[in-house]
Order: structure tokens, then C-alpha cells, then sequence
């Protein structure tokens, strides 16, 4: 089942703090949504207004048009996976699976025939008979899953979900996960701190930070088009460099100035003179030979192997910039010059950290 | 040299803990022993370790009243008047006010620390403004309280020690219970409610079997507090209602003074119903105590 979720001005305090401060968002039907955000930022305490265990101190929440506040969990026709699962250890695996349905008084057989259809979806038949306790982690996901899922909810909230599990596994049930979701055109609120859970099987993607969300978009322009310097520093592994720049003018064009006297040319463009911050991702970075205008020399000061690339934190003035480098293309304590590849173009106020909307340049600049 | 010292410190530490159980276990020996020894072995000097003429008179002075009666005329000179009854009905007492006062003083403790936990009800220091209960001494509210309870008409009832075992010892059932549920996820509940049942029925379909154990191992501890209580059992009655403490006390004569024999079989016999509980809610005690191994 598939419903549409509304959330309109939603205000929850404890105590003296604001957990979260005014959020709005219309999920559609099948939609993968998630809230990212550091701890802290409200996303959990938005999924227990929806799941019912807070109470929202204003707002509204809709289902299908129709407020469900009034509603307890029990009445809401939710599916929650929490981030400890939760499984009923001493009940086995179809215990777990049957328990909604026994709640809810569905027949004998019919609970049956159910708990061995989704048993089969998930992959679960060949445990059916095992206990909760003895499960490991991704079986005990599954069980989770399968449990809410065995009762037909209009939502489904995924809390965390993943954040207790190794990180092949973690792999290996992102798609998973959206496999089920697409299968059952499920309408999913999914939290998460983890950018690239969100990424990758998002729809769309509300980063939060203080309880307000700063921007709602697909992955791809959250992470083409961040609208606050926060978000663009959320997302993004190897994450980005922020560099302070002030922009001056060069006749009708524009020139950022950025430490170790490195000028990167803007363009032209209507851009107001004055401090900023410039965003520039590791692998919009290369070497290169030669040095001169638009080039920064520094001195690579640590190197992180990943492999199939290199990341090396170059010293610059008295920063540390992350550039993306083929493996082998430098040594620590090399001196190496830098300049720019099919950069974005991000460029944020120093004040307000919202993103100023500049002409993005090609990779000669 | 090394393995020497250590031999040493192990003969020292043997030492240490065989003078740590001979001091805990004396007064045991001393009750059971005095419980059996003639009158004249009582109190005497050197003391009798183990008597040499074994009886149970004391035990037959405890529960029969003829014996009682024929031992005062014989040997002790005249008894109280309340020991001229048996001690059945000390010991029927103390168990109608200790059982009851521990079931609702573990009840009410469960209700009120899954509130806490769950709900954060009265805020962060509630538990310890509970804990404020148990901050003076009981005998400092012991005169107001024989006050209240002849104005109340609840001295010397059964209900009147019920209700006042009941409120001392609820902060201890509610401190060792709010630990048990603290280890309970409350996910586990919120699973549950997702599942379809209501917040009550969560609690007590999945909570509260998982703390079965930790919830027996409080009843223990509060019954041992309730049948051991003296000083309110004695200021709140007036012979009607008897408690074992009180009876034991109760063996005095106007000759002897302390019936120190008669009190040790007495005292002998009210450790065995103890006993017995723990005895038999042993295998959940062990898991009580060492919760927290629950598996998420």
C-alpha cells in the first residue's frame, strides 16, 4: 500500500530547546524520502511525531489529506523499523512476523499464508523457525522489515536502520532495501545521518540542521546545487574544501581571491564585491605541471589511500585542502601546484552560508 | 620471590575471608545453637558452645502453650501475657502484613518506575525526591505516626502495618524496578504499539515478562525488610495484631528476664519462610541481579 504524507509547520520543544522548528514536506505516493542530518538535527523526534510516540506542539500531519494526530501509533497505519530492530528475541522468526496480524486478530490460516509470502520476498523461509535472539544483524533487519511490512501500512519510517551494521552488509542492504521499496511502491520516510544511505536509494533528500531543514531536493542536486555551505559540506566523500574567497572586481569580470595568493577568475558577472566562501570538491582539484595564473602552489602533507585514488591534503597558506589525485601522482612533502577541473562554481555568503548563485566555469579556468 | 609473595598474599587473603565468614556467620551458629540448649546453658559463663544436653523445649515453649505455661510454673517464673498464646499466630500475622505490603509495594513500584522511565513523569529528580522517603530515620516519624493512626483508627490492623510497610519501602522498589526497565529498550514496546497493541498492553505482554526476573529479586529484598521490621510493628499495635519481631521480643518472665533460649528458637524458625523464598526464586534471582545481559 502507498500513501501521500504531509508535514505542515511542525514544532516540537523540549524543555528550553527547539528539537524541531517548523518543518513542512509533502512526501507523494511511492516516494523514497529521507531526512539527513547530524544527531541532534530533529530527524528522529519528526519520525516519532509520524509514527505517534510524540505529540507535535503545533502543525499538522496528514495521511492521504487526513490529520493523524489524533490518532495513537496503534491506530495509525504506520510500519516503523527502529534502529535496534527491535525483534522479540524469544519469539522465532514467524512469531515475529505473525505478531501484527495476531494483535489484530487476523485468522489462522490467513496469518500463515501471509507470513510465508513475505517470508519468501525477504528471504526469510529458511529461519522461520529460529528465535529473534539468535538472528544476526542483517537477518534480524529483514525480520524487522518483514514484520512491519506483514501488515500492510500506508508508511513506511525507517529510523536508522542501518547504523549497527558492518559496512559490506550495509552495502549489500541499501539495495536491498530499495529493491522491496520500488517492489511495493511503498511510500518510505527513511532517517539517517549517513549521506550516503540517503544518496543512494533516495528519491528526494531533506538535509536538517537544528531542527529546520535547509534544503529538499533529488541527490543530484543536493549535491550538484547545495543550498546552504551546511549541506554541501554534509554531503560528499571526500568532503568538500571550504576556502574563504574574497571577490573583487576586474573591470566588468570577477576574480576570487583565495590564501597562498591563488586567484581563481569568476567571470562576468553581477556578483557583489566582499567576502565569501568557496566550496571546491577534492576531485574538481588536479596537479598541475605548469604554475602561474589561477594556480596555487603548496606542499602535500598526508595522503589517505583509498585505493582507487589517492586523497592528498595539500598545505595551503595555512590550510588543508583535500584534492582527488590519480595513485602515484605525488609523494608527502612534495610541492605540488593546483588548480581547478570543471568546478561547480559554489559560492556561498560568509554570513548566512546560503549559496550565491554564480556562473559555473569551465575546467580552462 | 615473586611466586613466594603471592603464596603469601593468597594464605593472607584466605585468612582474611575465612575472619569475614566466621563474623558473618557467628550470630548464625549462636541462634541455632542457644535455640537448643537447656535453660541453665543459656546465659552461662564460660559460654556453652555446643550444648552437651541437647532439648527442644524452646521450640515446644514457641508453639505449645502448655509447655509454655508448665515451663513458667517449673522454671521461669510467671511470663508475659501475650507469650501465653502460641506463636502460630506471629507467624500468621507477619506473613498476612509482609506478603501483602511486598506485593503492592512491588506493584506500585513497577506502575511508578516504568512511568518514570518511559514518560519521564515528575521530572528528572522525581526518583530521588522518593528516595527522600528513606532520609531520616523512621523512627523520627514513628510518634506522628501513632498519632494518625488512632485518629485514622488503623492501630493495631492488619491494614494500618500494611499500608505503612507499603510506603516505607517504595522507593526501594521503585529504584531496584526502574533499573530492570531501564534495561528493557523501549523500542521493544514501540514495536509492539506498531504492531497494534495499545501502550498497557505493550508493557505487559512484552516489558514486563522480561523483568520477571528483577521483579522477583525486589520482592525478596522488600519481604526481608517487611518480616524483619520491629519498630513500627511494636508503636503501631496493641497486642491485637502480632508480628514476629515483636512476639520474639514478647520472651521475657519477671524472674529470668530474657528468655534468650525460647527468642533463639523463635528467631531460628522466622529465617526459615526467607529461606524457603529465595530458595525457590533462586534460578530468577541470579538472572535478576545480573541483568542487563538482554538481548537488543
Amino acid at each position: 500500500m502507498t500513501a501521500r504524507l504531509e508535514l505542515i509547520d511542525i514544532h516540537k520543544r523540549f524543555e528550553d530547546t527547539a528539537a524541531v522548528n517548523g518543518i513542512s514536506l509533502a512526501l507523494a505516493p511511492g516516494e523514497f524520502f529521507s531526512l539527513l542530518g547530524p544527531s541532534g538535527c530533529g530527524k528522529s523526534t519528526t519520525l516519532a511525531m509520524v509514527a505517534g510516540f510524540l505529540e507535535p506542539d503545533g502543525g499538522e500531519i496528514r495521511v492521504e489529506g487526513r490529520s493523524i494526530l489524533h490518532l495513537p501509533p496503534q491506530a495509525r497505519r504506520i510500519g516503523l523499523v527502529f534502529q535496534d530492530y527491535a525483534v522479540f528475541s524469544k519469539l522465532t522468526v514467524a512469531e515475529n512476523l505473525a505478531f501484527g496480524l495476531e494483535v489484530r486478530r487476523v485468522r489462522r490460516a490467513e496469518r500463515r499464508r501471509l507470513v510465508h509470502e513475505l517470508a519468501q520476498r525477504l528471504a526469510l523461509t529458511s529461519i522461520l523457525g529460529r528465535r529473534g535472539g539468535s538472528l544476526n544483524m542483517s537477518e534480524m533487519q529483514r525480520v524487522a522489515l518483514a514484520r512491519v511490512l506483514i501488515t500492510n501500512p500506508e508508511l513506511l519510517l525507517l529510523d536508522e536502520p542501518m547504523s549497527n551494521l558492518d559496512a559490506e552488509v550495509r552495502a549489500s542492504l541499501r539495495g536491498e532495501l530499495k529493491r522491496i521499496q520500488q517492489d511495493l511502491r511503498q511510500t518510505v520516510l527513511y532517517v539517517t545521518h549517513d549521506q550516503v544511505e540517503a544518496m543512494s536509494m533516495s528519491d528526494r533528500i531533506a538535509v536538517m540542521r537544528e531542527g529546520a531543514i535547509l534544503q529538499v531536493a533529488s541527490p543530484d542536486e543536493i549535491f550538484r546545487a547545495p543550498a546552504h555551505r551546511f549541506v554541501a559540506e554534509f554531503i560528499g566523500d571526500p568532503p568538500i574544501n571550504m576556502l574563504p574567497a574574497t571577490v573583487e572586481g576586474d573591470g566588468s569580470s570577477r576574480i576570487a581571491r583565495l590564501p597562498a595568493n591563488w586567484i581563481l577568475p569568476l567571470g562576468p558577472g553581477e556578483l557583489a564585491e566582499g567576502a565569501y566562501l568557496l566550496g571546491i570538491r577534492p576531485h574538481e582539484l588536479m596537479l598541475s605541471a605548469a604554475s602561474g595564473t589561477g594556480t596555487a602552489a603548496g606542499i602535500v602533507r598526508f595522503l589517505e589511500n583509498l585505493g582507487a585514488e589517492h586523497v592528498l591534503h595539500v598545505e595551503l597558506g595555512d590550510m588543508l585542502i583535500r584534492v582527488s589525485a590519480r595513485p602515484g601522482s605525488a609523494r608527502i612533502g612534495e610541492g605540488v601546484n593546483l588548480r581547478t577541473q570543471s568546478w561547480q562554481g559554489l559560492l556561498f555568503d560568509a554570513r548566512t552560508g546560503n549559496r550565491v548563485p554564480v556562473r559555473a566555469l569551465g575546467a580552462a579556468a | 620471590m615473586v611466586r613466594q609473595t603471592s603464596r603469601i598474599g593468597l594464605i593472607l587473603r584466605r585468612f582474611a575471608v575465612a575472619f569475614a565468614m566466621l563474623i558473618a556467620f557467628f550470630p548464625i551458629f549462636w541462634l541455632i545453637s542457644t535455640s537448643f540448649k537447656p535453660y541453665d546453658e543459656w546465659a552461662q559463663w564460660p559460654p556453652v558452645w555446643v550444648t552437651e544436653r541437647p532439648t527442644l523445649q524452646n521450640y515446644r515453649i514457641v508453639f505449645a502453650p502448655d509447655a509454655a505455661r508448665e515451663f513458667a510454673a517449673t522454671q521461669a517464673g510467671s511470663l508475659d501475657y501475650k507469650v501465653s498464646g502460641s506463636a502460630w499466630k506471629a507467624f500468621g500475622d507477619s506473613t498476612i502484613i509482609s506478603v501483602s505490603a511486598t506485593i503492592l509495594s512491588v506493584a506500585f513500584g513497577t506502575l511508578a518506575a516504568w512511568a518514570m522511565v518511559r514518560f519521564g513523569t515528575g521530572g528528572e529528580n522525581y526518583p530521588f525526591q522518593f528516595l527522600t522517603v528513606r532520609m531520616f530515620p523512621p523512627i523520627a516519624v514513628v510518634v506522628p505516626m501513632v498519632v494518625l493512626f488512632s485518629v485514622l483508627r488503623m492501630s493495631d490492623t492488619y491494614l494500618g502495618l500494611i499500608i505503612a510497610y507499603t510506603a516505607f519501602t517504595l522507593p526501594f522498589s521503585i529504584w531496584m524496578i526502574r533499573s530492570f526497565i531501564e534495561e528493557v529498550p523501549s523500542e521493544l514496546e514501540g514495536a509492539a504499539m506498531i504492531g497494534g497493541m495499545t501502550r498497557l498492553q505493550a508493557f505487559r505482554s512484552v516489558t514486563l515478562p522480561l523483568v520477571k526476573g528483577g521483579l522477583l529479586a525486589t520482592a525478596l529484598f522488600i519481604f526481608i525488610l517487611n518480616w524483619s521490621e520491629f519498630l513500627f510493628a511494636l508503636t503501631l499495635t496493641a497486642g491485637d495484631v502480632v508480628t514476629v519481631t515483636v512476639q520474639v521480643a514478647n520472651y521475657v518472665s519477671a524472674s529470668s528476664g530474657k528468655l534468650y533460649g525460647v527468642q533463639a528458637a523463635m528467631g531460628t524458625v522466622s529465617t526459615l519462610p526467607v529461606i524457603f523464598f529465595g530458595y525457590v526464586i533462586q534460578r530468577h534471582l541470579v538472572r535478576g541481579l545480573t541483568f542487563g545481559a538482554i538481548k537488543r
